[in-house]
């Protein structure tokens, strides 16, 4: 990896740990990594462990929803 | 009628499978129509991978009442967020969000997929004759040589990771653009260099 591309990604990781403390992380793309996770703890015969990371998937998504249908709309009546 | 854990097996594989086709029109509407999915739209695709999730647990360890619980919490949150969207835009002159397919948009679409994914779930529980056990057995032979099962298997665990791979690139590591205009991960690595 360049130099200059592992300094960005460094300083999104910074900005993604400080939003973190914002209260703005977790992202959507962690639910799909989290899911992944969850679906190969299962192909590895580990149902229960699985089963907790689908409940912390379950919670961080029912997070989003609120926070996407609480947002103020942009529509003008 | 009676439902052997093999047939059940077939049955959950197809509907897997079914599960992956909307997934992968998702991802054609996204990467060759370049309709970039937006909040909500990408909830929609996290609330088929939980469908998926309970299908994938039927395949591995045969079929199970708690399995189909997962896929109805799959379901009924994927629905929620179909008909918040739907609402949205239900009111005259509010416009839509992407470009319809037959008629209806696509958190439209989506809507009625969770809702047969309901329905299909509530007649599968009907049938006992599926359940050898109530338990999960680990050490016992996953998918029972069933090649369809393995292979839809792979293919959602595949979709689900390249969703987790795609979302990142669009919204970056942090809240996604409400509407996406480009992928934003891209663009701030790209100022940044």
């Amino acid at each position: 990896m360049p130099v200059t591309t592992s300094f960005a990604l460094a300083a999104s990781e910074n900005a993604a740990f400080s939003l973190f403390f914002q209260g703005e992380i977790p992202m959507i793309a962690l639910l799909f990594a989290l899911l992944a996770i969850a679906t190969v703890l299962a192909w590895k015969e580990r149902p229960y462990m699985a089963y907790a990371v689908f409940a912390i998937t379950l919670a961080l998504s029912i997070y989003w929803l609120k926070f996407h249908s609480t947002t103020i709309l942009k529509v003008v009546l | 009628m009676i439902m052997t854990p093999h047939g059940s097996r077939t049955l959950n594989a197809i509907a897997l499978l079914v599960v992956c086709g909307v997934l992968i029109a998702a991802y054609i509407a996204q990467f060759v129509l370049g309709e970039l999915p937006c909040p909500l739209c990408l909830l929609q695709r996290v609330g088929l991978a939980m469908v998926g999730f309970g299908l994938c647990l039927n395949l591995l360890y045969g079929s199970k009442p708690h399995h189909y619980g997962i896929m109805l919490i799959g379901g009924l949150f994927g629905g929620s967020v179909s008909i918040r969207q739907i609402l949205l835009h239900i009111v005259p002159g509010t416009g839509a969000y992407g470009s319809p397919f037959l008629g209806l948009h696509y958190y439209t679409w989506a809507g009625i997929c969770f809702f047969l994914v309901i329905v299909g779930t509530a007649i599968m529980l009907l049938f006992e004759g599926q359940f050898t056990t109530l338990r999960d057995k680990p050490n016992d032979a996953k998918f029972k040589d069933h090649k369809l099962a393995v292979f839809a298997f792979c293919l959602m665990l595949a979709l689900t990771a390249g969703n987790a791979v795609s979302t990142l690139f669009e919204c970056g590591p942090t809240i996604c653009d409400d509407p996406p205009k480009d992928y934003k991960l891209l663009r701030e690595l790209n100022t940044d260099l």
